[in-house]
């Protein structure tokens, strides 16, 4: 045969995806300053929004790479405000910030290692280059917006119960108010964090999830969900999850994979999460019928054939040893019919008394 | 593509219906068209995307690393001395920051920053692979966490793409017989793995 296996290992490529992809390249490729200002950049579109914004810079001497030092001052104490129109900001690292028509952002800490912004009123987007040894952070009211590398949006909204919205077109940015102290939200791409003012007060816990993530990025103008989404990734729950095994907490584990199926059925985790924790639930927590369920679950959700004749083999064992031989035969049959020299055939073959 | 191709002072399609040449496009990129370097994108960002994903079978990587080699290539077109080469040149920068993400990766999670996430292997190998084609993608793809990363690369470029060890060597930028060493002790290991 001549077809490279290559052919069978090969990622969904939709076009929304190539477009997603493509934006952020042409974007970033737009943003990328000049050599010669590679370490403080306004962007063109700094001149072309000029008529309608005003720029407080106040830049220390530092600004000059070439003036040594370990840092780099980036936009020390700049003061950025826009009335009709937007206003681009390309920082030394690639990194750009758009700041909406009506927004004012204070820049409190302008250097390599630490970026942080304060969005007063309006409008703020960032895309994030993502850098280990440096801190990005935008705070906008009690609101702290962590960065580990990503491209998000910040909107505050004025009123009598002014309020906060994040939402992330790529990477995970991490969601700190101080109207709930401790609780750090992590927010995936395709996520949005919106904080209600009223219902914030109300709850000190971390706030219900609304929606699975999607596994598109949002689109930066599509309308934000009404609610208050804090939803741990299944990423994020499959990691939890297998710590908590590595520690030995099954039911902690369990725990993991019951939020990852409710928030995220739809995740690429889902079927193995299934599978498992009907496995912790059999031999570990002695739970006979959730750990039916669980696998029952995995089996319907088209989990890979390995784990799939696994699960068959165990529903098959453990309707035997509840005494539910109209179960057990079934689950037999099923598993007789799809792996016929399983591994565990002749083990099943064996149970549910009567062939 | 053909639209995006059909405004003035883009070249016609040629009569093949391919479209521009890549040379042609390359040298429109260095002259600043913005087209030209979209037209290339869209060329070649599957083939950079399945790549990137045989190398690193994490969607949330590979998309991030698909950009960032584009934004490379685009960013050094005048270091292409062969315009007509770009997907091999681009081939070869994608290896390479496979590689360093790889690295970088693995530095982290040695760090205690980052947790190593197991691969399923399930979702990785299309279900229309031929059964002997899928034991062997299976073995390659649980294995590849526990090489190196050089030998993981050359693993995949040698088993999966069905590249030869020069073109090996190239898009790694090591020598053959470095590529070689590597080669030996990776199969040696997928051997061992696959032994009952």
């Amino acid at each position: 045969m001549n077809t490279p296996p290559s052919r069978y290992v090969q990622p969904e490529v939709r076009e929304a995806r190539v477009e997603r992809l493509w934006q952020n390249v042409s974007h970033r490729l737009e943003a990328r300053p000049s050599r010669v200002w590679r370490w403080v950049v306004l962007s063109s579109a700094l001149a072309a929004g000029a008529a309608g914004a005003v720029l407080w810079l106040k830049m220390p001497a530092t600004l000059n790479p070439a003036s040594g030092g370990g840092e780099h001052a980036v936009l020390a104490d700049a003061k950025l405000e826009t009335k009709s129109d937007e206003l681009s900001v390309t920082l030394g690292d690639g990194s750009s910030v758009k700041l909406g028509s009506q927004s004012e952002v204070q820049v409190e800490s302008g250097h390599a290692s630490s970026i942080s912004l304060h969005l007063s009123r309006g409008e703020l987007r960032c895309d994030v280059t993502h850098r280990d040894s440096r801190k990005f952070r935008v705070v906008a009211g009690d609101v702290e917006v962590r960065v580990v590398g990503t491209q998000f949006r910040v909107k505050t909204t004025p009123g009598p119960s002014p309020r906060v919205e994040v939402s992330v077109a790529r990477g995970v940015v991490e969601v700190v108010s101080a109207r709930r102290p401790g609780v750090v939200a992590r927010v995936a791409a395709g996520q949005s964090w919106i904080q209600d003012a009223e219902r914030a007060s109300e709850k000190s816990e971390p706030a219900a999830p609304v929606e699975a993530p999607s596994s598109e990025p949002a689109k930066q103008d599509a309308p934000l969900p009404s609610a208050v989404p804090v939803v741990p990734s299944g990423r994020e729950l499959f990691e939890k999850a297998a710590e908590s095994r590595r520690a030995g907490d099954a039911a902690a584990a369990a725990h993991a994979y019951e939020e990852l199926l409710r928030l995220h059925p739809g995740d690429g985790r889902a079927s193995l999460a299934a599978f498992e924790l009907g496995r912790l639930r059999m031999d570990r927590l002695g739970d006979l019928p959730g750990a039916i369920a669980a696998l029952e679950r995995a089996v319907a959700m088209k989990i890979g054939p390995s784990f799939r004749e696994d699960a068959l083999a165990r529903l098959v064992s453990i309707y035997a040893s509840q005494g539910n031989l109209a179960a057990c035969r079934r689950a037999r049959d099923r598993y007789s019919s799809s792996y016929p020299a399983g591994v565990h055939a002749a083990a099943v073959a064996t149970r549910c008394g009567a062939q | 593509m053909k639209e995006l191709l059909s405004h003035s002072p883009q070249p016609q399609p040629t009569k093949s219906g391919a479209g521009p040449s890549d040379a042609a496009l390359v040298l429109a990129a260095r002259a600043g068209e913005e087209w030209a370097r979209e037209a290339l994108f869209r060329r070649y960002a599957r083939l950079a995307l399945g790549l990137a994903y045989r190398i690193l079978p994490r969607d949330v990587d590979v998309d991030d690393l698909v950009q960032d080699s584009f934004l490379y290539a685009f960013q050094r077109l005048d270091r292409l001395s062969n315009p007509q080469a770009f997907q091999a040149w681009l081939s070869s920068i994608v290896v390479r920051t496979a590689g360093k993400r790889l690295r970088r990766r693995r530095l982290q999670v040695r760090l205690g920053m980052l947790q190593s996430e197991p691969v399923d292997l399930d979702q990785i190998v299309s279900r229309s692979a031929p059964p002997d084609v899928a034991a062997e993608l299976r073995a390659i793809y649980g294995l590849l966490e526990k090489l190196s990363v050089e030998e993981r690369i050359a693993l995949v470029l040698r088993r999966v793409e069905r590249l030869e060890i020069p073109e090996i060597a190239e898009h790694m930028g090591l020598s053959s017989s470095t590529v070689k060493r590597r080669l030996n002790a990776a199969e040696a290991r997928l051997e061992s793995a696959v032994k009952p």
